[in-house]
This record gives C-alpha cells, structure tokens and sequence, in this order.
C-alpha cells in the first residue's frame, strides 16, 4: 500500500512539473540557458504523451491573454507594405525554395506545429510512401541540432506524431490537384449571403463526433470535410440526407473516407433545408436510411 | 477540440446578453471562424494573394495589438505585423488543422517574434532607451473605456475582448500578475520573481495554477449555455 502511494505520489509530482513546464513555456517564460528549458526540450522530444497534451493545451489556453491587450489599429500602410512583399516574393522563384523575405526572421521563430512541417515540406515535395517517414525523423533530428543552434532567445520545439504529420502531408500533396475545383468552390461559399455552415454533432453516446457540413444555396451544392471521421468496416460509407420539414430524407451522396479525397462535393438535392445526417450505408449507398444514424445538424438561418 | 453535447440552434443573438452572451458567440463564431480560416489557409498555400488579406484583414487589429502592447513601439510593431503574415504566407500549406485552432497557431507566432524581439540585446540598447514615442500600455483597458458606438465587426470585437477580461477577473491577482508579466512584459520566471519579491518556487506555482484556471476558462467560454 505505502509503495503504492509512493508511486502514486511520484507520478503526480512528474505531472505537475510537466504542466508546470508547459505553462512557462506557453508564456514564454522559459529562456534559452535555463536548465528548466532543457528539460521541456527533454521531453517534448521523447515524445511524452502527457507532455504532447499538456503544452497543445496550455497554448491554447495562452490564446486568452492575446484578447487582453488595449485594441490598437495599425496604418494602411502597413497593409500595403504586406501586399507589396507577398507580391515581391511571388516574382521571385529562388524564394520558394527557402522561407525568406525582406525582414523575415530565421528558423529562431518557429511556432510548434509547424517547425517539423516546416522542413518536411521542403525535403518530401517529390518524396512519397516510406521515404516520407524516414525523412520526417531524419528532418526531427536535424532540425533538433539546427534549432540548438539558434539565435539565443529562440524557443523551439518539435513535434514527435509523426505517423499523424506524415498521413496529413500525404493528403495533402497527393490531393491538391483533385480538391482544387472542389476547395475553390467551397472557398466561394463564404463570400455568399445565403450559405450556411452547420454543425453535426454524434446521436451515439460511445463515441462523441462533431463535423461540419458546408450548404451553399448559391450554387446549390454541399461540401464535407473528411476531417476525423472513424473509419468504417469493408462494404459500408457515409451517407449524407438532407432534410426538409416533414418530408422523407432526400440522399445527397455517399463518402468515402477512405479515399484520398479531402474535400467532398455533391449537389444539393433541394435549395433550402432544415438539417443534415449521416448515416452507416452499404457500399453505394441506400434511397432511403437503413443504417444507423451517426451525426444530425440543424440548419441556422445564415452564415 | 471541445466535444459538444447539443446542437446550437435559433439565432446566438437571442441569449442572455452582456458577456454571456459575447461568450457564447465567442464559442460558435470560433468554430465557425477556424472553418473559414482553413479555407482561406487553403488557398494561401496556392499563393492566393486576395485570401492572405483578407486573413490579414480579418486578424490585424488583434495580432497588432498584442505586438504593440509587448513591443511598445509602432513602427516595430508594424513590422513585426507584416513578418507574421508573410510567415503565414509562406508556411500555410504546413498548418495540420487536427493539431488545434489556427488563431492558436497564430498568436503563438505572433508571439514568439515579439518576445524574441523584446530580448534581443539590441532592441533593449538601441530601440526602448530615450524614445519618446513609446507607448505605455502596461495598463489593461477596462470594459469602460471600450467605444460604444464602432461598426459592427470592431463591436463584435468589443464583445469578446469584455467577455475575456471578465473571465480574467476570476484569476486571483498573484496569479495574473504572474501571467501577464511573463506573456507582455517577456520577463523569465526568476525575473519576475526578483520583480515581484517572492521565491522562484512560488512564480513556477503561480504560473501553473493560472494557467490551469485559464484553461478552465476558456472551457467555460467554449461550453454550451
């Protein structure tokens, strides 16, 4: 019982200087030559879960206090000084290969999230499969020594998901050109007076999904992100009904998450409605809902 | 991200009013802001120049002032304001969206550049000695001296600012003390132990313990009414 407690104890007091750690940092207290700086390096590297948790959540939180400032305006010069170098760097080609324009500050900036993708996106543009993963730990290790090596008051830190990072960066590149038309369009829906964006949420009470399905009257057309949908079982999709006052749900199509595809893009059925569902389909989908229900969404008036 | 238990329906606008309800939008236009964000981060990473703007347009008066108030210099500020969004413009296509919400990402950045700017040797020699057109902002404007009558997007901007300061009220001082020091003035921990008087240990609990009760807070600004 007392060893118990101790190890009890032990694991408290680890998480408590985790988040401990992971406050600082999120406020940028950490300095460069502190040795508690290289403990949070320690083990955000070592891919500690609970660290991995812990810091995405305190930098969220840290969001807060960015709303606490006296609200300031800046010139519209400064607006057109922005447009002036994106333009700059977009006539110059040599720029693309490395991320630097006039004032742009070195790697000692690197946000997390970002910093692995920062060097994985350059390295793995023709890369794919397996070598994507060997190049993604190759960029953490690399990466690791460079940002050491940084300006003194940079702080950095790697992201260690990498099975997660790689996945995304897959979709990604091996979809652009496919969702082109599709993320134009869907892009478009936000500048529409008549679209709406609404949110599904889990009918289920085992596992609890949100998503959002993208209704544009305009174009009359409707858009869902594959985002984090659970996979599903050989022989069975996603199926999305519309559903319009008391009248039987109208199929609008059917989604494989599955496939590369990041965008999905159907054609409304109806110019208005009142909800959205997904429903568990057979391959192909079904005239009307067979399967069980997995997510519903009230429509909202306007976006 | 937060999981929701009902399905939000009728107009936002309809709900108790005051910071309850700034706090309510705050949760469903957040959702709905980090959609169209990803939208417009899309295109960016397509080089779409308007999409960059308008994300400049839609973050500027936020992310400037929070370099403002840490930097306490305009034209440094502004700088830094363009360096942000061309960072933006270059690693657009590098943002994992399952990872959290894309203000998050951004005002961490916006962050870390102004902090590393604070602490650089030079900025502290050659830029916050002797000028006379530093700001001083070391004072957080209260809900009172907010304007009553802007358009209609700075309103709403009003709205959140007032529902965030309100929640900050609900941290006890020592600790918010803590927190604002660290995040705008860019002391360390044993700085602002030296600042304010009392052992590291303390600062390094204080820090904790506001930043757990923060992220409580924004739970509450995030859940269901």
């Amino acid at each position: 019982m007392a060893e118990d407690n101790n190890i009890y104890n032990e694991e408290q007091l680890r998480r408590d200087r985790i988040e401990e750690l992971a406050a600082a940092y999120a406020l940028g207290a950490l300095s460069e030559d502190d040795q508690a700086m290289k403990e949070f390096e320690h083990l955000v590297e070592s891919g500690d879960p609970f660290m991995a948790e812990t810091l995405e959540s305190m930098l969220d939180a840290s969001t807060i206090l960015a709303f606490a400032a006296p609200e300031s305006e800046p010139s519209d010069a400064a607006r057109s000084e922005l447009l002036s170098r994106v333009q700059h760097t977009k006539n110059d080609t040599r720029s693309r290969g490395r991320s630097r324009a006039p004032g742009f500050a070195d790697s000692s900036d690197a946000v997390p999230f970002s910093i692995l993708e920062q060097k994985l996106k350059k390295r793995t543009r023709t890369l794919v499969g397996v070598s994507v993963v060997a190049g993604l730990i190759m960029c953490v290790l690399g990466s690791l020594l460079i940002f050491r090596s940084a300006e003194r008051n940079a702080r950095e830190v790697a992201v260690t998901d990498l099975k997660k990072q790689r996945d995304s960066l897959m979709v990604m590149m091996g979809d652009m050109a496919k969702t082109d038309s599709a993320a134009k369009a869907m892009f478009a829906l936000f500048s529409e007076k008549t679209s709406s964006v609404v949110t599904m949420a889990s009918t289920g009470e085992k596992q609890p999904l949100t998503h959002r399905v993208y209704f544009s009257r305009e174009q009359k057309k409707i858009f869902v992100m594959k985002e984090s949908l659970p996979p599903l079982e050989k022989g069975k999709v996603y199926e999305l009904w519309l559903i319009k006052g008391t009248e039987p749900p109208m199929p609008v199509g059917v989604f494989d998450i599955s496939s590369k595809q990041s965008i999905f893009s159907f054609s409304a059925p109806d110019n208005d409605a009142d909800a959205f569902a997904v429903s568990i389909e057979p391959d192909g989908g079904s005239k009307s809902p067979q399967g069980p229900v997995v997510m519903v969404g009230k429509v909202p008036t306007k976006l | 991200m937060a999981q929701r238990n009902d399905i939000p329906s009728g107009n936002p606008e309809n709900s108790a009013g005051g910071a309850n309800r700034a706090g309510y939008r705050l949760r469903i236009d957040r959702e709905r802001s980090n959609d169209f964000d990803l939208v417009l981060l899309a295109e960016i990473a397509r080089k779409n120049e308007d999409a960059l703007m308008r994300l400049y347009d839609k973050y500027r008066r936020s992310v400037y002032s929070m370099l403002l108030r840490i930097v306490k210099i305009e034209s440094e500020a502004e700088e830094l304001l363009q360096d942000v969004f061309m960072q933006v413009w270059e690693k657009a296509e590098l943002f994992d969206a399952e990872r959290g919400y894309f203000d998050t990402w951004l005002f961490t950045l916006t962050h870390n550049k102004a902090i590393n700017t604070l602490r650089s040797k030079q900025y502290k020699k050659s830029a916050l000695e002797d000028r006379k057109d530093i700001q001083d902002l070391a004072n957080v404007v209260t809900p009172h001296t907010t304007q009553e009558t802007t358009p209609l997007s700075e309103q709403e901007d009003a709205d959140d600012r007032k529902a965030v300061l309100h929640a900050l009220d609900k941290i006890p001082g020592d600790q918010r003390d803590a927190l604002m020091l660290a995040y705008y003035d860019g002391l360390s921990q044993s700085e602002i132990a030296e600042k304010v008087g009392v052992p590291l240990g303390t600062i390094k609990t204080r820090m904790r313990q506001g930043m757990i009760k923060l992220q409580g807070l924004l739970g509450e600004l995030r859940s269901v009414k």
